[in-house]
């Protein structure tokens, strides 16, 4: 064990393995990842095209609104469906996603209980090709597949639909998490909003350790469960479409989201070119031997 | 670097010249009314020395005649005019900006110097300096012996007149006077002082002036000076300078002199009014103008084709507004609404000031809000909503104005001011921020945000920055060259190491 005062002035000093913004930015995001090939994951009909053309398994698309002119074909579209995601294209931490669970009425209900009628649904899909998601550079409305969770460890539920999101670098994986919502997160998965960050060990699929807004846990905050030291029944499905993902895109440095579905398995939901640090503290480990090229396996203090 | 030094050493650049200055603005406004006599108006008009320096003088007057006479070193002018009937004004405004001075007097020196034939007006005994009265003589003894050190006696000499019981201004006092009632205010203190060193065969001599200082004044304040070797070394037993004299003392006069001097019976009154600014020394921009080497040159190219002066400053001051940004967004880990937005509202406050413009910013900001929350159950599309937003803080800010105006505070009424495309930035990025973050997150970059502006205001407004600036535009270079320098340095941001505390300073770092 390192004596506090030198492992401080050690860190201070830039003696550490963490990975800050400055260092992903110029390191990993700029050097691997060209920014021409940004809207293949930034944009995710683009990415899903790539990915099934694969044979990679994404959510299905149910249908695509690109323009005002055809939202009044939403009813006719959607009129058989009591459950689909909408989303758009080029949003950015999960939002604009609007889940819909069961069909209420003439409308139908979101995830979090909510009623939406024909009207609602339309102006949020109106919202997102004006934009509003999307930094207002005009875009598309994604209607997909609602996904229903498969129980990762045995018969765990959660609020929202856990994904796992896996960082490779140059096709190889180099650390995971999953992250798992919470009431508080509104059924988003991202930690930011209140979901829970929960490391994996990448050679057994073991949970490690788990975060939330900053504090560490081992049970899930809603009371549903043990998070830490559970083994992940899917992992090794989840780290062959990790590679397979990663392969498939020309970008060196990439977050992938994968989420396991009841009925089709292991899918992946998007593809980020930016992804976030904070998987580094869900798995308490810099990335750092990742920017200097050597192996993330580390030696135990 | 080079350049600089170049600059000051060829270009004929001072440093000295880049010393922000406290400039005063001073106007001195004489009110009379004639009778039908002839009419005459005095007063002691300042003379530039090393120490300070008068611009701009202007003059302006109902009376015919002006003249200046000079004498004793003193510059007096005279306004006259034959046949006057009715009320008449006379206006004098001037700039002037002066050093602080300090001596420092060699202990060595003993008292008296031999008086030089040439110092014998500064040794003289009047009614009001009775240097040869055996009480002041006695006591000037006791306290500046002959063959003592100068310095010392000095000493003494100013802690006994500050010992002195300070009256405010009730005309003149005679040196006998103050001594006898232990009390005096300025004049009787410098005139007591000046009488003691008489009577020790020290040459010293009254000084007549202004404290300068924002406001209104009718006082003009009397300190004194004494002579030592070739220098006339002021002191102040009024405010307890010695052999010092701040910047903002403006000497008028030398000698037992009365500042004003005018007809009998013509109402005479008259009020100073001082204003301060900081600013750059004007010789700074005159000096070497026709070198094409000297930038304050371009600065003179500018102006002629009406530009201000101010509007360059600002423009020049961005590359180093955009400086604290990049530190405090790569360095430090803050967030703000847009990325050099806070520049630009923090060029808005310059109307308005640091903290009114702040109040502003953040009522705004808790107004978009409300405006957003009220107009939510509409279900509006987001432009739309957008525009909605952006009128209500027009009014809003219309409304400030207003208010500002009424109740007669200058700044929050210039809120009215600011530039509309910043309030319509602000608006857009707020509303993006309140969708994509949440309440919570978007308070916290609010108030980020304003910090970022404060910082943005206190290094874009702080003069030392601004004539650096100014004099040497090629330090935009050394911007750009830290810049470069920190887009490639990727150390971690300060609230990085906060965020991955656990990670970098916690015991359970570096698992299998």
């Amino acid at each position: 064990m390192l004596d506090p005062v030198r492992r401080a002035t050690k860190v201070l000093l830039g003696v550490h393995d963490v990975v800050g913004i400055n260092a992903r930015n110029r390191t990993l995001i700029y050097r691997d990842n060209p920014r021409r090939h940004y809207p293949l994951a930034d944009d995710k009909l683009r990415t899903k095209e790539i990915l099934q053309s694969e044979d990679i398994p994404v959510p299905r698309t149910i249908c695509t609104f690109s323009w005002m002119h055809e939202l009044p074909g939403i009813e006719t579209a959607l009129r058989d469906f009591s459950e689909f995601v909408v989303k758009p294209s080029q949003g950015k931490a999960g939002n604009g996603i609007l889940v819909i669970v069961d069909r209420k009425d003439d409308g139908w209900l979101d995830a979090g209980g909510a009623a939406w009628n024909l009207d609602a649904v339309t102006r949020h899909i109106g919202d997102i090709i004006f934009g509003n998601y999307a930094h207002g550079l005009s875009d598309r409305a994604i209607i997909e597949e609602r996904l229903v969770q498969a129980p990762l460890f045995g018969e765990d539920l959660y609020p929202g639909l856990p994904d796992i999101r896996v960082i490779t670098h140059h096709g190889r994986e180099v650390m995971a998490m999953l992250r798992v919502p919470t009431s508080k997160s509104g059924g988003k998965a991202n930690l930011h909003q209140g979901a829970v960050g929960v490391g994996i060990d990448l050679d057994t699929g073991l949970t490690t350790f788990a975060c939330h807004h900053g504090r560490f846990i081992t049970d899930h905050p809603d009371g549903l469960g043990r998070l830490t030291a559970m083994r992940l029944a899917a992992w090794p499905a989840v780290v062959d479409m990790a590679r397979r993902t990663a392969a498939a895109l020309p970008l060196g440095y990439l977050g992938i989201d994968i989420s396991i579905d009841r009925r089709r398995g292991p899918l992946v939901l998007e593809v980020n070119v930016r992804p976030g640090l904070e998987i580094q503290n869900a798995n308490l480990c810099g990335l750092e031997q990742l920017v200097t090229g050597t192996t993330l396996r580390k030696v135990a203090p | 670097m080079g350049l600089i030094l170049f600059k000051t050493t060829k270009g004929g650049y001072s440093l000295d010249s880049l010393v922000p200055v406290h400039i005063y603005d001073i106007g001195l406004d004489m009110t009379f009314t004639g009778y039908g006599d002839t009419l005459r108006v005095e007063t002691y008009l300042p003379v530039p020395d090393d120490r300070f320096t008068i611009e701009d003088e202007r003059r302006l007057s109902d009376l015919p005649l002006y003249a200046e006479h000079r004498e004793h070193g003193n510059r007096l002018g005279v306004w006259s005019g034959p046949d006057q009937m009715g009320p008449g004004t006379i206006h004098i405004n001037y700039r002037a900006y002066a050093k602080a001075f300090r001596y420092r007097i060699d202990p060595a020196i003993k008292i008296p110097g031999p008086p030089a034939a040439e110092n014998l007006p500064f040794l003289e005994v009047t009614k009001t300096i009775q240097a040869r009265d055996p009480e002041i003589r006695t006591l000037a003894a006791s306290l500046a012996p002959t063959g003592g050190s100068l310095l010392v006696a000095l000493h003494r000499i100013q802690d006994y007149c500050m010992g002195l019981t300070g009256v405010s201004f009730k005309g003149t006092t005679d040196a006998l006077t103050a001594l006898r009632l232990g009390e005096a205010s300025c004049n009787g203190k410098s005139r007591l002082f000046v009488a003691m060193c008489r009577s020790q065969g020290i040459p010293a001599r009254l000084v007549g002036g202004l404290i300068l200082e924002a406001g209104k004044k009718r006082t003009s304040h009397q300190w004194l000076e004494v002579l030592i070797g070739p220098y006339w070394v002021p002191f102040c037993p009024t405010n307890g300078h010695f052999a010092s004299i701040p910047s903002n003392y403006l000497p008028l006069y030398y000698g037992d002199e009365v500042l004003f001097r005018h007809s009998r019976d013509i109402n005479f009154n008259y009020g100073f009014t001082i204003s301060r600014r900081d600013g750059i020394r004007a010789e700074l921009l005159q000096q070497g103008l026709h070198d094409p080497l000297n930038l304050m040159s371009v600065w003179d190219t500018f102006r002629k084709a009406g530009i201000p002066f101010e509007l360059l400053k600002v423009l020049l001051m961005i590359p180093l507004g955009t400086l604290v940004l990049v530190i405090l967004r790569n360095v430090v880990g803050l967030q703000t609404f847009g990325t050099f937005l806070p520049i630009l509202i923090a060029i808005a406050f310059r109307q308005t000031g640091l903290y009114w413009g702040l109040l502003a910013f953040v009522v705004l900001i808790l107004l978009l809000f409300l405006v957003r929350q009220a107009i939510r159950p509409l279900g509006l599309l987001h432009i739309p909503q957008m525009a909605i937003m952006l009128s209500f803080s027009v009014v809003f800010i219309l409304t400030l104005g207003a208010i500002g105006a009424r109740h007669g505070f200058i700044n929050l009424a210039s809120v009215s001011l600011f530039p509309i495309a910043i309030m319509a930035i602000t608006t857009e990025r707020f509303s993006l921020m309140i969708e994509e973050e949440g309440f919570r997150r978007t308070t916290e970059i609010t108030l980020m945000t304003a910090f970022g502006i404060a910082c943005c205001y206190w290094i874009m407004n702080a003069m030392a920055f601004q004539i650096l600036f100014l004099t040497f535009p090629e330090l935009v270079l050394v911007v750009l060259a830290l810049n470069i320098w920190l887009g490639r340095w990727i150390g971690m941001r300060v609230m990085e190491f906060w965020r991955f505390r656990h990670l970098l300073f916690g015991q359970g770092g570096g698992h299998a």
